[in-house]
């Protein structure tokens, strides 16, 4: 399939120009601000579910609260993957664009003989996920987000689930190139309100928007 | 001597009160006799409300089928529909039976048996001989259906037979018959000797004075020449004294109304209602009951003022001002303190605005004044003290509607009658729209209330622009507002100066409020309430009301009496006063946010609950945040505006959102409470419900589905009286 | 606002969370009479006091917990998952 062949929207509007990646309507947008905001929604993105402390968290090896960049149960194109431990039990994977069939293959696999109870599910299109990337970026999050974002408290690679402008959200921390970085995940019907919120908290620090590239996560 | 007296004057009084229900009750829902002529069912239905009764005649000429004709219609609009049973125009117990399925399949459960007129038809020469068919034929299910079965009485005797014969027919109708209605009536004092012979010869049936509405002279003419002039020269034989009914300038019934309200008012049973010969003038004989109504509802009023100045304990007036201002005498207090009584006829724990106003409407209406009111605190410390004092009667559904419309008529003449300025502003409500859907239930709400004649309609942004200028209703907000529901006569009150007149004016009448007097424990043996146990010692009572906020369920547990209810805080703040600017009330159901500009100058606001149960009154920063999002979105110019102070009220929350009011399984223990977060407008109607529940051991009807069982079976009231939409 | 520490998450503010009231133990609603079903689902004890109760941390593990809080300080004793004991 042609890179412009259109299969999904972001429900995140993209800010102009308009390009397509990966069958994605996305921003082509590239800002050079010291923080901005990406929609990254176009990531593939699987749920796991199964028994907190069980045989399949064993086998992801990944605890509840951390994310991690590997996992010995999954490999993902260009080894581009998260794997985080969002909830007791529940895990969201990450992969580049157009991954998730591959990433739901190799969960079953690594499901094989799993007593407890295993779920997988596809949310890529259900879900809307957000990169603040930025030294101030827990300026920006202190004003919609109840939580301690302190190095000591969230640090790197830290997972959790809390309230961000009032909303469920997924929060990661997750640093890129040594440079402050958050990914927040939410629910699709959500996504455009959390996008605006951050914006609209980020303009005093002067946040920017700048579109998804398709290279890392 | 003094004892005598005051026993006497306390007999009186509540003779009075009883006149005055009975009248009101008589007014509400009387029946309406008809005829069956064409055209009668388009005056029935564009002019009768349906709580009024409407009894269909039987004529000779036309015989029975025009009646049930009627009869049917009109209980298929929704009436509460009597079909007169003409016995001589019956021909044979199947025509009987015929007749009384069809009465049955139209749900109607109410027949009036008369002899009729003329020859007999069939084998029932007289009524006496149908009702005794009926009887006999019950075995195999004739008329099983029958709820009730009227027979007619001639307090000014019949032209054909003897008072002596018509006694003895009575009795003889009595077992198979269940009320009586008189023939048109002129004195109420024949009307009330009749009813002394009738109970004296061992007549028990209650009984339905029949009056006259509105005549005019032309109408009753016509209809005379429409229903044959044999037949209306029989009417007027039998219905003596009609010709007074020719007067000129027409006849009103209201003098007889009243007297035989006054007359009858010892034995509900004596005036179980008003039967009420509208002769043809259906639409007049409404709007005389509408205006009785009225004037009934103000003269109790008006009567209640007059007796206040009976024991003012030093009446507030400009010139009483003066005066002390003029000598520097300190003024005196306000309501007396006691030393608390042994035992109290009535004791009412709480002294929020619906124990005061319990206590007060016991004393003015039903003469109760051995009366303590004990409050744990000082008085209006709760919820009466804590509320957003707005006031309005704008509910979704007519029950609601009603309720609120008299809390809201109390309120209005409060400071006249209490002698006490409650500040009473009325300023108009406004009820934003921020959607489609909202709007649409904007203009239902507008129709129910005009339709219980209270002021509500939909208006447009423009107008809600012009009415509230510092409104953002640019298109450009996240809420937009597409319009509101205005509702003028809604305001605000100062809610102490409520409690403080109340209590002020229920000590005027003997009433001991106690403040400072906590009820520790009540007593209940035998399932009877005995007295409660306080901070300052034990008091008996054979009746104790439980009329607090947020503490209910523990008072209530102090009585073994389980409540379904949860109390929550629920929080406003106020901001510091800035020049007038804000003339009416708004309110947005979308955003949960409630404003009002108080005398001062304040801005007072307020929103939704606490999320979770708590009998904590302190503040929360979450909340303030939420409010002031909220409010900024409504008013973005009130940004500047700086918060002077924030404070928290509990609210009992029931699962269907209205209140538990009335008797317990415990005897003598009442309760009015579960009043959530809009308690406090229902003051003055909750106490004077309350007051009449205490007074006549009878559930008022206004309350009657509020009461504590509803849960026990199933029928719980959602919004039906107390609004659970937009509280 | 208060803080509930939650065994999963740590203390988060109680906004998080669903409050779900007062724990009281189900009739068998096989067995149960109508007057035994309808106490349980209406009747609240609504004490001022320590009470046991159910909360749903909707925004964070989205578990369910048994709280023991104070309803007049609002003070929190314990948290624990629900069905880990200390329910009535």
């Amino acid at each position: 399939m042609p890179e412009t062949a259109v299969v999904a929207r972001s429900p995140i509007a993209p800010a102009p120009p308009e390009t397509v990646v990966a069958g994605w309507v996305v921003s082509g947008r590239r800002s050079t601000a010291g923080l901005v905001l990406t929609d990254c929604t176009p990531l593939a993105k699987v749920a796991v579910k199964a028994t907190p402390h069980g045989a399949m968290q064993e086998r992801l090896h990944v605890p509840f609260g951390r994310a991690a960049r590997r996992s010995p149960a999954l490999q993902a194109p260009g080894d581009a993957l998260l794997v985080i431990g969002s909830g007791p039990g529940e895990w969201l994977v990450v992969a580049p664009p157009g991954a998730q069939s591959r990433l739901l293959e190799q969960l079953n696999a690594a499901a094989a003989g799993v007593t407890e109870l295993v779920t997988l599910l596809d949310i890529t299109h259900g879900r809307a996920l957000v990169r603040l990337t930025g030294d101030r970026s827990p300026d920006l999050l202190a004003k919609e987000c109840g939580l301690d974002l302190a190095d000591a408290v969230v640090r790197n690679g830290s997972a959790l689930r809390t309230a961000v402008a009032k909303l469920a959200t997924d929060l990661v921390r997750d640093d890129r190139d040594g440079v402050r970085s958050y990914l927040l995940h939410c629910e699709r019907s959500s996504g455009q309100y959390l996008f605006d919120a951050l914006r609209d908290a980020g303009r005093e620090f002067g946040v920017d928007v700048t579109g998804f590239e398709p290279a890392g996560i | 001597m003094t004892e005598t007296l005051s026993s006497a004057r306390e007999l009186s009084r509540a003779l009075e009160a009883m006149q005055r229900q009975l009248l009101e009750a008589a007014l509400r829902r009387p029946r309406y006799e008809v005829l069956p002529l064409d055209g009668t069912a388009d005056a029935v239905v564009d002019h009768v409300p349906r709580e009024v009764t409407v009894t269909v005649t039987a004529s000779p000429r036309r015989g029975m089928e025009p009646t049930l004709a009627l009869s049917e219609s009109l209980a298929r609009q929704g009436y509460r529909v009597v079909p007169h049973l003409a016995a001589r125009l019956v021909i044979d117990e199947s025509h009987l039976r015929d007749m009384l399925c069809r009465i049955s399949e139209a749900g109607i459960r109410d027949i009036f048996v008369i002899a009729g007129d003329g020859e007999p038809a069939g084998v029932f020469p007289d009524s006496l001989r149908l009702l005794s068919a009926l009887r006999e034929g019950q075995g195999d299910g004739l008329g099983q259906h029958l709820e009730q079965v009227g027979v007619a009485g001639y307090p000014e005797g019949h032209p054909d037979v003897s008072d002596a014969q018509l006694t003895r027919a009575l009795l003889a109708k009595q077992p198979s018959s269940t009320y009586l209605v008189t023939q048109l009536c002129f004195s109420a004092r024949t009307v009330s000797a009749w009813v002394d012979r009738m109970r004296a010869a061992g007549v028990s049936l209650p009984v339905y004075p029949g009056v006259a509405g509105v005549v005019d002279q032309r109408k009753l003419l016509r209809v005379a020449q429409r229903i044959g002039v044999g037949q209306s020269v029989r009417f007027l034989r039998k219905h003596h004294g009609l010709l007074r009914l020719l007067s000129p300038g027409g006849y009103r019934p209201d003098g007889l109304v009243r007297e035989l309200a006054s007359r009858l008012a010892p034995s509900a049973d004596d005036m179980a209602g008003l039967h009420v010969y509208t002769l043809g003038a259906v639409a007049a004989t409404e709007r005389w009951r509408r205006e009785a109504l009225e004037q009934t509802l103000e003269a109790v009023d008006r009567h209640r003022s007059r007796r206040r100045r009976v024991a003012p304990p030093s009446r507030y007036s400009a010139l009483a001002l003066v005066r002390h201002g003029v000598t520097g005498q300190a003024w005196p207090r306000a309501w007396d303190r006691h030393e608390p009584r042994d035992g109290y006829d009535v004791v009412i724990v709480g002294g929020g605005v619906h124990g005061l106003a319990t206590a007060y409407y016991l004393a003015t209406n039903h003469g109760i004044d051995n009366v303590a009111v004990l409050e744990k605190s000082y008085i209006g410390s709760g919820g009466s003290g804590r509320n957003t004092a707005i006031l309005r009667s704008n509910y979704l559904t007519a029950e609601g509607v009603q309720f609120y419309d008299r809390s809201l008529q109390l309120y209005r003449r409060l400071a006249e009658e209490l002698n006490f300025n409650v500040m009473f502003s009325r300023r108009g409500h406004l009820t934003l729209a921020h959607s489609d859907a909202s709007l649409r239930t904007m203009r239902w709400r507008a129709e129910v209330n005009k339709l219980s004649g209270v002021d509500s309609e939909v208006i447009d942004a423009d107008e809600v622009q012009r009415l509230v200028p510092y409104l953002d209703t640019s298109t450009a907000a996240r809420y937009p507002i597409l319009g509101a529901l205005y509702h003028p006569p809604g305001g605000i009150i100062r809610h102490d100066a409520v409690v403080w007149g109340y209590a002020r004016a229920a000590s005027a009448f003997g009433v001991h409020v106690h403040q400072d007097t906590e009820v520790t424990g009540i007593d209940v043996n035998d399932g009877r309430v005995r007295g409660v146990q306080t901070t300052r010692g034990p008091i008996a009572a054979p009746i104790v009301v439980n009329a607090t906020a947020g503490w209910s369920s523990l008072i209530s547990a102090m009585a073994g009496v389980r409540m379904p209810v949860q109390t929550f805080p629920l929080q406003a703040a106020v901001t510091e006063p800035v020049r007038p600017f804000l003339h009416t009330v708004v309110v947005s159901g979308t955003l949960h946010v409630y404003m009002s500009q108080t005398a001062r100058g304040e801005i007072v606001f307020g929103a939704s609950v606490d999320p979770f149960a708590s009998y904590s009154t302190r503040g929360s920063l979450d909340f303030l945040e939420g409010l002031a999002s909220h409010v900024l979105e409504l008013m973005p110019s009130l940004a500047t505006l700086r918060v002077l102070r924030q404070w928290a009220g509990l609210c009992d929350m029931t699962p269907d959102f209205a209140p538990i009011m009335g008797r317990t399984h415990v005897e003598g223990f009442l309760v009015d409470v579960g009043w959530g977060t809009y308690g406090f407008k229902a003051g003055p109607v909750s106490g004077e419900a309350m007051a009449e529940c205490i007074a006549t051991g009878r559930t008022p009807e206004l309350i009657s589905a509020f009461g504590l069982h509803r849960f026990a079976e199933g029928e719980l009231v959602g919004e039906k009286g107390a609004a659970a939409v937009g509280h | 606002m208060i803080l509930l520490p939650c065994p999963w998450c740590g203390p988060r503010a109680a906004d998080e969370y669903a409050y779900l009231g007062e724990l009281t133990p189900r009739p068998d609603p096989q067995r149960a009479t109508r007057t035994e079903w309808r106490d349980y689902l209406y009747l609240r004890a609504n004490l001022a006091g320590w009470t046991t109760e159910r909360w749903y941390h909707r925004m964070g593990c989205r578990r369910y917990l048994t709280v023991q809080r104070h309803t007049v300080s609002n003070d929190v004793r314990s948290v624990a998952a629900a069905g880990s004991g200390g329910e009535p």
